[in-house]
């Protein structure tokens, strides 16, 4: 059926929202493992549903979604929020860090709620805490923020934690929804280029959404949304 | 799971203010309700403890609740009163221990006098305790124009240790009713009961019946001439209550009638069904109002958690998982409510029982919770638990519906 190459295969997709014109119509996407996908979109075109699709937050109403062998079209919304949780990493626009716990605390948050996140963090490293620190280090955050709550960090380095916790435990993929909206030019540039060498070190396949052109350069792969100009 | 209890711990640390209220509300809740209760109850113990120690009130043939009425409350009077020569037939009866005997008819403003002996103030037991004395002692059975008064007789008229005062001929209010030309003398003044015994008057029977026959110097010996409305009596052994009862109802030539105290007022407490009845309306009402007052709150507390329960949901945390979080915290919120209601109310309790009994003449004692107040603190939680899972799901599937972007702030 599917292919061990690619980790995402979306084949024949169809989806609508009700009372609206279909955003896909046999729609077909493959994305390939340890590669790193640039997905086009101007707002309007469809990125978030595709995302929430590819997520398994939304259900799939016609056609497949395969991600890592899992059949996403069949499967159950609880089977697929543990898959999610377990072998995805997301990096959200709004970055939704839990704002009463510390830097520390929302980086090793999906380690406490998925063991085999544990398990994989320290088998390369001796304790949750160095895991974390690890990826502070690769990010350029200052490790005395371990302890600080992380309403008190500005923008930038709140997207960092929320990087951080996308990378911790080894996740399958890196989703980044358009990690550029919140930060000027030159903090994007920054980000893009450790968000890029953190997926390849670790090996980690990376997605990232954005309408911001510029970036789209640094990328493998270049997919673009179809029905992205209409509307 | 230790892992969810710390995370709704920080989550609820977070927001401390805003809970701290909702714990407070839920406490003044809990704590009125626990207090309605115990006020029913208590009422009723109360009432039915009126008087205590007395295995046996006997009176004349007739209705054992007007016996009660008149001869403990001092209600309504007696068809017909009991003579003098029973006693020394009732004295007879193997196991009885004392007689007490009581005659009433004479008033001190309004307050009824009861004409008794000094045997009263050791044998009777108001409230289950035995009565004691604030100031002075009993009158003296020898001496004449000697009385006792009643804890709100005395605090009404302000009246203190030998003071003199007079008393009326029946309800004192026709005209040259006073038996002033004898005045008496105050020997001791009760502790507040929360009983009849507050609000009574009490002389020696000799007094009694000096005032009434105007002669001096009347012996125990002559008491057998007398009448009277009521005998408290006590025996050896309960265990014989209902032998003794049936020779007394058996003696032919008085027209006896003997009751238990504690079955009659227990029956009277049955006619005041109404009253009781209300008093469970009202603590119906408070029950559900506590409990909306606390499911509204933890409503409003549970919206302003949506984008943090979104985000976990976005992680990957569990629908179960989810659920536990929050009723974890409904749960934990409640308890601290109960718990210091509870203590609230026990608190007012020690601080106030005192006050309570001598303004309202209820005794309300602080105390471990009764099976009512349990039953109620389990149903106040069992529905606080059950509520909060509408705006679990709530807030689950607001979770779902809004995907992997929640509103911000």
């Amino acid at each position: 059926m599917n292919t061990l190459k690619n980790i995402i295969e979306v084949k024949n997709l169809t989806f609508a929202w009700p009372t609206c014109k279909p955003l896909f119509n046999q729609f077909n996407l493959q994305i390939e493992r340890h590669q790193k996908t640039y997905i086009a979109g101007a707002s309007g075109s469809g990125k978030s549903t595709l995302l929430n699709l590819l997520a398994g937050v939304l259900d799939t109403a016609q056609g497949e979604i395969w991600f890592n062998n899992h059949a996403f079209h069949q499967l159950s919304r609880s089977q697929k929020d543990k898959i999610r949780g377990q072998e995805m990493g997301f990096i959200f626009q709004q970055f939704n860090l839990i704002p009463y716990l510390s830097t520390l605390d929302n980086i090793i948050l999906p380690l406490n709620l998925f063991h085999s996140r544990k398990k994989s963090a320290l088998e390369q490293f001796e304790s949750t805490q160095d895991a974390a620190v690890y990826l502070m280090d690769r990010l350029s955050l200052p490790i005395q923020l371990l302890r600080q709550p992380v309403y008190q960090l500005s923008v930038g380095q709140q997207q960092r934690v929320a990087a951080a916790r996308a990378f911790i435990g080894n996740p399958k993929i890196v989703i980044a929804d358009e990690p550029s909206s919140a930060l000027d030019w030159e903090n994007q540039a920054q980000f893009l280029k450790l968000f890029l060498e953190l997926g390849q070190s670790q090996n980690i396949t990376l997605l990232l959404v954005s309408h911001d052109e510029r970036l789209a350069p640094h990328f493998d792969q270049r997919i673009n949304l179809p029905n992205g100009l209409e509307r | 799971m230790r892992y969810w209890i710390w995370l709704a711990l920080q989550s609820a640390i977070s927001r401390k203010g805003a809970l701290l209220i909702i714990v407070f509300s839920t406490a003044i809740s809990v704590a009125l309700l626990l207090a309605v209760l115990k006020v029913r109850d208590d009422t009723k113990i109360s009432f039915t403890n009126a008087i205590s120690g007395v295995d046996l009130i006997v009176g004349s043939k007739g209705s054992p609740t007007e016996l009660i009425l008149y001869s403990v409350f001092h209600i309504g009077r007696p068809t017909s009163l009991i003579s003098g020569k029973s006693i020394s037939e009732i004295q007879k009866i193997n196991q009885v221990k004392w007689i007490v005997p009581i005659q009433l008819g004479d008033t001190y403003r309004s307050y009824p006098v009861v004409g008794t002996n000094a045997y009263f103030f050791d044998s009777i037991k108001a409230q289950n305790r035995s009565l004691t004395f604030t100031t002075g002692q009993a009158f003296s059975d020898q001496k004449d124009h000697e009385l006792v008064l009643g804890a709100n007789v005395a605090k009404q008229y302000k009246h203190r240790i030998a003071d003199r005062i007079t008393l009326s001929h029946g309800t004192g209010k026709g005209p040259a009713q006073d038996h002033a030309d004898s005045p008496f003398v105050i020997t001791g003044i009760l502790a507040a009961t929360g009983t009849p015994i507050d609000n009574s008057v009490f002389i020696s029977i000799q007094s009694f019946n000096n005032l009434h026959d105007g002669s001096k110097n009347l012996q125990f010996a002559q008491l057998d001439s007398a009448q009277y409305t009521a005998f408290f009596i006590g025996l050896q052994q309960r265990s014989a209550v209902f032998s003794v009862r049936r020779q007394i109802d058996a003696l032919k030539s008085f027209a006896l009638m003997a009751i238990m105290p504690g079955v009659a007022l227990d029956e009277l407490w049955q006619t005041m069904e109404i009253a009781e009845n209300a008093l469970i309306l009202v603590s119906l009402g408070v029950v559900l109002t506590s409990i909306f007052g606390i499911i509204s709150a933890l409503m409003v507390s549970l919206e302003a958690r949506g984008r943090e329960i979104a985000t976990l949901r976005a992680i990957g945390a569990r629908p179960s998982q989810i659920f536990f979080f929050i009723i974890w915290e409904t749960f934990m919120i409640s308890l601290a409510g109960i718990v210091f209601g509870w203590a609230l109310l026990q608190a007012t309790l020690l601080v106030f029982s005192d006050w309570f009994m001598k303004e309202w003449g209820i005794l309300i004692q602080s105390g471990l919770p009764s099976q009512n107040d349990v039953l109620a603190i389990l149903s106040i939680l069992t529905i606080a638990l059950l509520c909060s899972t509408l705006p679990a799901i709530k807030a689950y599937r607001l979770a779902l519906h809004e995907g992997l972007n929640p509103p911000s702030i």
